[in-house]
């Protein structure tokens, strides 16, 4: 690991990572960003990979890209404040969950479903964890047709298939958003 | 790029995961593959152990109450364990044939991950009905109305994944001489019963002969980790403790009580068992240093079996109602002529419910 002892702490302009987006566009992230990303770390945990090379992220657009660094940019600088005190660390708890409400609230379903797939490419767990909450609360309420249209699939049922499924759980087709 | 985006089965996992139980029945509905997904058990035991965790771990994340409505029916409420709001309000499953159960009672078992076992006495018939009250199925147990049962117990076995009931029979035997008093007359017999299988095992009683302190109104069994748990007198009356059954191993295990609280019963003595966290808590009456009030003595055993962990953690009273059991921050319920009443040992301040 070339030039390490000199600055330690990424912050202070240490050392950067250079990602780069499905279109080309390339990403300057502090090292301790770009390693929240646990698949740019293991591009890097091989032998013999320098730092100066750039990480190419074939799967990632440079909206989602963008977004994710912001993330987890605040993600880091939130964790650092927090220590052993359990007054700091209940606010960085809450921070943190407004940051995530942040990022889902103005996402279409489409930008959020690309944010899902992103953060699975890049092997971000705590981000996955939450947009799958967050997806899950979009469209725990919804209608079954909502759902098949949020998530692209057919309905392979015959009629008489589905009108059978349907009349087995009745009861919970109340109270369903329109949509 | 406009086109829409499809989502690989392991995320739309992850992300159903998080949704409550309605949405996922009425998610079946969405297409065959989504059908055979919900309803695998991989998916089910994924689900539950998701709750719990969000739940840190605690089991009781849902509070049932039973009570009659207007109409003189019984009606469930679903309380949210942190803030007691009422989250649901059912009927009790369709259970039995004769409608009116007025007479006896339909009484809770227990109730183990989400599953409730409920036993109904009524003039006519004695049953037991496994329910689910998330997704309103029922299963009634075959052959279960065998009365008089000296006690009844429903659990989870983790290591065959499969739920179980214990029925603690009375065995008569009528060749006896009729001279004795009539306990002298009876054996027990041990059966058990799996949702798995579908049917009982009845198993001869190799245990010491006890009489099982249970009161259906106030439940009869504790149940913590796959072991439930009763109160019991030896013969004679002599000597005390607590029987508990392991669900996985189908053994009894024998925790006798301590020597202090054997030495200052009196004859009115009152004892009752439930839980603190993980382990087995027992209100014992005793009486303030001028024998004039009762209090409460609140016991912990920390280990089943092992009589030198009974540990004592604090008295409450005297002026104290009954307890019933721990809520959550160690504040506990108690039970007043009126109602419930919450209580906080530490602060000693008590709230009407």
């Amino acid at each position: 690991m070339a030039n390490n002892g000199e600055n330690p702490s990424p912050d202070v302009g240490g050392k950067t990572v250079k990602l780069k987006a499905d279109d080309g566009e390339i990403f300057e992230v502090e090292e301790a960003v770009a390693m929240e990303l646990q698949t740019v770390k293991s591009f890097f945990d091989d032998d013999g990979v320098s730092y100066d090379t750039v990480v190419p992220l074939l799967n990632v657009s440079s909206t989602a890209l963008a977004k994710v660094i912001q993330y987890c940019r605040r993600a880091v600088e939130l964790r650092a404040k927090s220590g052993d005190d359990e007054g700091a660390n209940e606010k960085a708890r809450e921070e943190r969950e407004g940051l995530e409400a942040e990022l889902v609230r103005e996402e279409s379903d489409e930008g959020i479903k690309e944010l899902i797939l992103a953060a699975n490419y890049l092997n971000i767990k705590d981000m996955l964890s939450f947009l799958c909450r967050a997806v899950g609360d979009r469209i725990k309420n919804k209608s079954v047709e909502y759902v098949r249209r949020f998530f692209v699939l057919e309905n392979d049922f015959s009629p008489e298939e589905e009108e059978r499924t349907r009349n087995e759980v009745a009861w919970a087709f109340e109270g369903v958003d329109a949509d | 790029m406009a086109m829409f985006k499809e989502l690989p089965e392991d995320l739309v996992t992850q992300i159903l995961l998080w949704l409550p139980v309605v949405s996922l029945l009425r998610f079946k509905c969405v297409c065959k593959s989504w059908y055979a997904l919900i309803t695998h058990q991989n998916f089910i035991t994924k689900h539950l152990l998701q709750k719990k965790k969000n739940n840190n771990n605690r089991s009781n994340t849902q509070l049932l109450l039973k009570l009659r409505d207007l109409r003189w029916n019984y009606v469930v409420y679903t309380l949210d364990y942190e803030t007691l709001q009422v989250s649901l309000t059912q009927s009790l499953p369709p259970l039995f044939s004769f409608g009116d159960y007025e007479e006896g009672g339909i009484y809770v078992v227990g109730s183990c991950n989400g599953l409730v076992c409920l036993h109904g006495n009524s003039i006519y018939e004695f049953n037991v009905v496994i329910w689910n009250p998330a997704t309103k199925e029922t299963k009634v147990v075959p052959e279960s109305n065998v009365p008089p049962l000296a006690c009844i117990g429903f659990g989870f076995d983790a290591k065959t994944n499969d739920y179980k009931i214990i029925n603690i029979r009375f065995l008569f035997h009528p060749h006896s001489n009729s001279r004795n008093y009539p306990y002298q007359n009876y054996s027990y017999q041990k059966a058990v019963y799996s949702l798995n299988a579908d049917s009982w095992r009845i198993v001869d009683w190799e245990h010491r002969r006890v009489h099982f302190l249970t009161d259906d109104y106030k439940g009869p069994m504790t149940y913590v980790n796959g072991v439930a748990s009763w109160r019991v007198l030896g013969d004679g009356y002599d000597w005390g403790g607590v029987l508990s059954f392991d669900m996985s191993d189908e053994v009894f295990l024998e925790t006798p009580l301590p020597d202090v609280v054997m030495r200052n019963r009196d004859p009115n003595f009152w004892e009752e068992l439930f839980l603190l966290n993980e382990s087995i808590a027992m209100a014992v009456s005793s009486h303030s240093e001028d024998w004039s009030n009762v209090c409460f003595d609140i016991w912990l055993l920390l280990e089943v079996g092992v009589k030198d962990s009974w540990t004592k953690l604090f008295t409450i009273g005297p002026g104290i109602p009954r307890p019933l059991g721990f809520w959550k921050n160690g504040t506990m319920f108690l039970e007043n002529v009126n109602g419930l009443v919450l209580y906080d040992p530490s602060t000693k301040e008590m709230t009407d419910l």
